[in-house]
């Protein structure tokens, strides 16, 4: 039992580890959160596509030397100009989306590959979580409040907006959605970050009827996923950032197993 | 207006995007009248409505509201599997008498509790809003408009899809909503349900009549909003084209 507990709290003994995970659990919850509202307003395409969108934004940032999270700020503003203007020239929702998002990724890639100096490719597409700063964690910190307080406020408003009983909330979904994927990025890069916003939410979903609980549960969720992400990443010697976001998306996983109904055993 | 109306409407002109779908529309409606809104599919008993509601702008002429209004659409605006029960549901519909920042508090609990269990559902507040039936969620989606504080009730083809018995809770619901003071206006297509409420009116791209059931309801008026879709059934009743509808739901 004592050498349970002294394995789990090995990595935490780290000051690398345990500044990787506070800044996993920051992004993580209120993306999780967020995540809840994308996965019952059927945007999790938009989600997956912020968090492509701002790619090349990420690796500018690696180039320049600018800190990570205004780079992809930047990133996520030029691609919803492209949204928008694809939409202009008659394309509509998804496609507009495919056809501006898809080339990001690849404007991305071509400006990564031909710096001389790599800007850490593998850091921006799949995170880097244990090399978290002060500034991350207070950056993450800070989104995080931001997140939770308005999604609090605007909880009842965005409730009743799947009711038909309010405006389209899908803006204010959309900008929360893109200060959780600049924050998820951190943690788990461009391509990953999507599994803290909508692996949560979707194992919550299966689990709670109501909003609120699904919020909180997806939460957890997502917290006890940076937790476990940073033990198995520790003890199996695997990159934190993938390692956890398998943690975010396998309780999804799970729950969406079909169980085998024992009550019917027998029946003709 | 006047005094004891609490709809009024004077040269209504209706419509979409500057296109008038419904032309010249003058009635009035008391507190405690139930008025049915008869015409034919496309004959702009919902353009009506949403006119009432504000969704609509007046195209020309004018409406005069003494109260809130409250709609029942005549489709389901929820979200399939939305996550919400029948008391969300209820006091999301006091929204709009608080700023946007502001949650629901006691206050605007209270109001959608009683109206929950004005509408006879009190027992299925914690039911989640998908789980209810057809019937009960046009119930849950009055008290939603009650709670907001309406006494103008709009009603889109609410029996549409219900079976005979959650039909007659709803109308025993909307005879005791209107005893309580409320006006209520119900598109149909049900000629005996009409004749048993206070006014008719009955529309076809324009007003063709107002008023009392035994003045309005006459085979001439009744040719003129349904036209050759009127059916003539044994022993020289009259019947409305039926809506079209899905499944029934109870």
């Amino acid at each position: 039992m004592i050498w349970i507990v002294d394995q789990l709290a090995a990595p935490w003994q780290s000051e690398l580890a345990a500044r990787g995970g506070l800044v996993a659990l920051l992004v993580g919850a209120p993306a999780a959160a967020i995540g809840c509202w994308v996965l019952l307003r059927d945007l999790p395409y938009a989600a997956e596509s912020l968090a492509h969108g701002m790619f090349p934004g990420l690796v500018a940032a690696a180039l320049i030397g600018i800190p990570p999270a205004i780079g992809g700020l930047v990133g996520l503003i030029f691609a919803a100009l492209l949204i928008i203007g694809a939409g202009r020239i008659g394309l509509a929702g998804d496609t507009a989306v495919a056809v501006a998002i898809t080339p990001l990724l690849g404007l991305g890639a071509l400006i990564a590959l031909a710096g001389t100096v790599p800007p850490g490719l593998s850091g921006i597409l799949f995170g880097d979580v244990l090399a978290a700063n002060s500034s991350d964690v207070l950056l993450a910190a800070l989104l995080a409040v931001v997140t939770l307080i308005t999604l609090r406020l605007t909880h009842w408003r965005l409730l009743a907006s799947g009711l038909g009983r309010a405006g389209s909330s899908d803006f204010l979904i959309l900008l929360l959605l893109a200060l959780a994927t600049v924050a998820a990025a951190r943690a788990l890069g461009a391509l990953l970050a999507v599994a803290l916003i909508i692996g949560p939410p979707v194992a919550a979903r299966t689990l709670c009827s109501r909003a609120t609980p699904m919020i909180i549960v997806a939460a957890v969720i997502a917290a006890i996923a940076a937790f476990t992400g940073i033990e198995l990443s520790w003890h199996a010697g695997i990159a934190a950032g993938p390692a956890i976001a398998l943690c975010a998306i396998l309780p999804a996983a799970l729950v969406s197993i079909p169980m085998p109904s024992w009550s019917h055993r027998g029946a003709s | 207006m006047n005094n004891e109306a609490l709809v009024e409407t004077i040269g209504l002109d209706a419509g979409y995007g500057g296109t008038v779908a419904l032309s010249d529309v003058n009635f009035s409606a008391a507190a405690g009248q139930r008025i049915a809104l008869l015409g034919p599919n496309g004959g702009g008993k919902t353009t009506l409505i949403r006119t009432l509601s504000g969704e609509l702008k007046a195209i020309e002429g004018s409406v005069n509201l003494a109260s809130e209004t409250g709609t029942v659409p005549q489709h389901d605006p929820a979200r399939d599997g939305w996550p919400a029960t029948a008391a969300d549901v209820v006091l999301c519909g006091t929204l709009d008498s608080i700023p946007w920042w502001r949650r629901p508090g006691r206050r605007q609990r209270k109001l959608a509790s009683e109206a929950l269990a004005a509408v006879g559902l009190a027992d299925h507040s914690t039911t989640t809003y998908g789980e209810l039936s057809g019937g009960q969620k046009r119930r849950v989606q009055v008290a939603s408009a009650l709670a907001g504080g309406a006494r103008i009730l709009l009603l889109d083809e609410p029996f549409a899809g219900l079976d005979a018995v959650a039909s007659r809770r709803l109308e025993d619901l909307i005879e005791r909503l209107a005893q309580n003071g409320s006006t209520i206006l119900i598109a149909t297509h049900d000629l005996e349900q009409a004749r048993s409420w206070e006014r008719v009116l009955c529309l076809n791209g324009e007003q063709i009549a107002f008023g009392e059931p035994d003045s309005v309801l006459t085979r001439t008026n009744l040719e003129l909003t349904f036209g050759s879709d009127l059916i003539e059934v044994p022993g020289g009743g009259l019947m409305a084209p039926p809506h079209h509808h899905e499944d029934h739901e109870h």
